[in-house]
């Protein structure tokens, strides 16, 4: 498994992170491209589970756009009873496996606190008890773990503290997994299939193919954060959390996503969509920051913490009008009509 | 190259350090991390990339820096600056800190720097801008040293020189400032 630098400098969910690493030791340094199938914006939904390990959209949804966009298969696992997971490393294949980072002894943290991520597991040995994996959260750790060790962080339920963990505790693993194969040529093989891609994907923002119109779920999600932080701390602590969470999931997706436009900028030699994704992936640095403020805001309560949210919220929102209009004008298209990945022949 | 160095004190609203006794009273980020007070050369002149900086007196539970919200800090004497020097710290990743310096005729000048990650890995290695204690504090009363809080030093080069009577630090909360000396050289020559 190759170190990534493709999405590295973004905080993004490690399920997503993880998966770019295995996409790319099967198809090379494009492998974080194929993760950008999702132009998505939820407005915040209190009744959805959202921990380290979920996103804004459904895994199920995410599995049904990856293969249409990108032809990867990917599999989301909510329990493994009877530890399918490590059949299918024996057969070779990579899995992605959700963890409390309490359980493991090579964690800094070992024993003390209890804290949700995913991490990658490549060999298993299951006469000796171990397991070869991938940690890319810092520090990083790649190497051999008891197979009893990795079993009681995978079942853990994560119980909260927000003294030691205010953001990655809270919400019961249940020893879920998720792998990934290549099921065909994505969509950015082709330039006419990458013109397809790009509707399909204006038609997700527009809010045609059973999601909200992005401008409009951001317009939401920013009066119901900055909402939350005009309360004060101690009404709005989970509202905070659950805002940053959401924000994290939603820029995950997002890093990927502008991956994805710029190969097909390059796919299809077009410079005037490079340039207006370069003025709109701007919008990353914005939501990052409204991120990290949320974050910071679970612990501390300052009334500037809001106005500053609102500022690049507002700034974000205004890429997002301008690029998905650009998109519309140049890129929109029947989604009925678009083909699935794969279904291109070379 | 001469240097003039600013009192924070007035400004002080973060706490980046606690010692042993105490390490729950106060933190830099949501995980209640911060520095260990005891290692911090409070009080002391700190050298690093051939810049001295002041740092204040550390009493314990009481703010020891300044969390980038705006600040407007007075400049006394007047000093020809050509560059500034910051030595502070970026919380959740590097962080961008702007700076405005105003003269008594209401000239300005703007400049950015970017603070690093005050997080370093155990194994990375030294650098002559940087401070970096052996270990990190957590609130639960605890400390590990696979992560270690550093201090940076960054110089910010102004465009042409300017006698200041005050500089306004950024809007950025994850920007924390330990403290600020003006140098009368560019930054190339320092």
């Amino acid at each position: 498994m190759s170190e990534s630098s493709a999405v590295a400098s973004v905080l993004v969910p490690s399920a997503l992170y993880n998966m770019q690493l295995i996409l790319e030791d099967m198809t090379g340094p494009h492998g974080a491209a194929l993760l950008g199938t999702a132009w998505h914006f939820a407005a915040l939904d209190a009744t959805l589970p959202l921990g380290e390990c979920d996103l804004p959209v459904t895994w199920e949804r995410y599995a049904t756009l990856l293969q249409t966009l990108a032809g990867v298969k990917l599999e989301h696992h909510p329990a493994d009873e009877a530890n399918h997971a490590y059949d299918r490393v024996e057969f070779g294949q990579p899995i992605v496996l959700a963890v409390d980072s309490y359980h493991l002894p090579y964690r800094p943290a070992f024993r003390r606190v209890n804290s949700a991520r995913t991490i990658i597991v490549t060999a298993i040995d299951m006469a000796a008890g171990m397991v070869e994996i991938v940690d890319p959260w810092m520090p990083n750790y790649r190497g051999a773990v008891a197979l009893a060790d990795l079993d009681r962080a995978r079942a853990s339920v994560v119980p909260s503290d927000h003294g030691r963990e205010p953001l990655y505790a809270g919400d019961p693993l249940r020893r879920r997994w998720w792998t990934l194969a290549l099921l065909g040529d994505p969509l950015l093989a082709h330039r006419d299939s990458t013109l397809r891609a790009l509707a399909l994907l204006t038609a997700q923002a527009e809010g045609h193919l059973a999601q909200a119109a992005t401008p409009d779920a951001l317009e939401q999600s920013r009066i119901d954060i900055v909402g939350a932080l005009a309360m004060p701390l101690a009404d709005s602590q989970s509202a905070r959390r659950r805002a940053a969470l959401h924000l994290r999931g939603e820029i995950g997706l997002r890093a990927y996503l502008v991956e994805f436009f710029r190969v097909a900028a390059d796919v299809l030699d077009d410079p005037l969509l490079g340039g207006e994704i370069a003025a709109w992936s701007m919008q990353l640095a914005e939501l990052a920051r409204a991120r990290d403020v949320l974050i910071k805001s679970i612990v501390f309560d300052r009334p500037i913490y809001g106005e500053i949210v609102d500022d690049v919220l507002v700034m974000a929102i205004r890429r997002e009008r301008r690029f998905l209009q650009f998109m519309k004008e140049a890129y929109s298209g029947d989604p009925a009509e678009m083909p699935q990945a794969g279904s291109v022949s070379c | 190259m001469k240097t003039q160095f600013l009192d924070l004190s007035a400004h002080a609203n973060a706490h980046a350090a606690t010692f042993d006794a105490d390490r729950g009273v106060g933190f830099v980020n949501a995980w209640r991390n911060s520095f260990p007070a005891e290692e911090v050369p409070f009080g002391n002149t700190l050298l690093l990339k051939g810049i001295p900086f002041v740092l204040p007196r550390k009493a314990a539970g009481a703010p020891d820096h300044v969390e980038a919200l705006g600040q407007e800090i007075d400049v006394r004497p007047y000093f020809t600056a050509r560059a500034v020097g910051i030595l502070g710290f970026g919380e959740l990743g590097d962080q961008t800190l702007d700076i405005t310096l105003t003269s008594r005729f209401g000239d300005i000048r703007r400049v950015k720097a970017v603070l690093p990650n005050w997080l370093v890995p155990r194994d990375a290695g030294a650098d002559g801008r940087s401070w970096r204690a052996s270990h990190l504090h957590y609130g639960a009363s605890y400390e590990l040293d696979h992560l270690q809080p550093a201090l940076f030093a960054v110089i910010a080069q102004l465009s042409t020189a300017i006698q200041p009577v005050a500089i306004r630090l950024g809007l950025n909360p994850l920007a924390h400032v330990m403290a600020v000396s003006l140098l009368s050289m560019d930054a190339a020559h320092v």
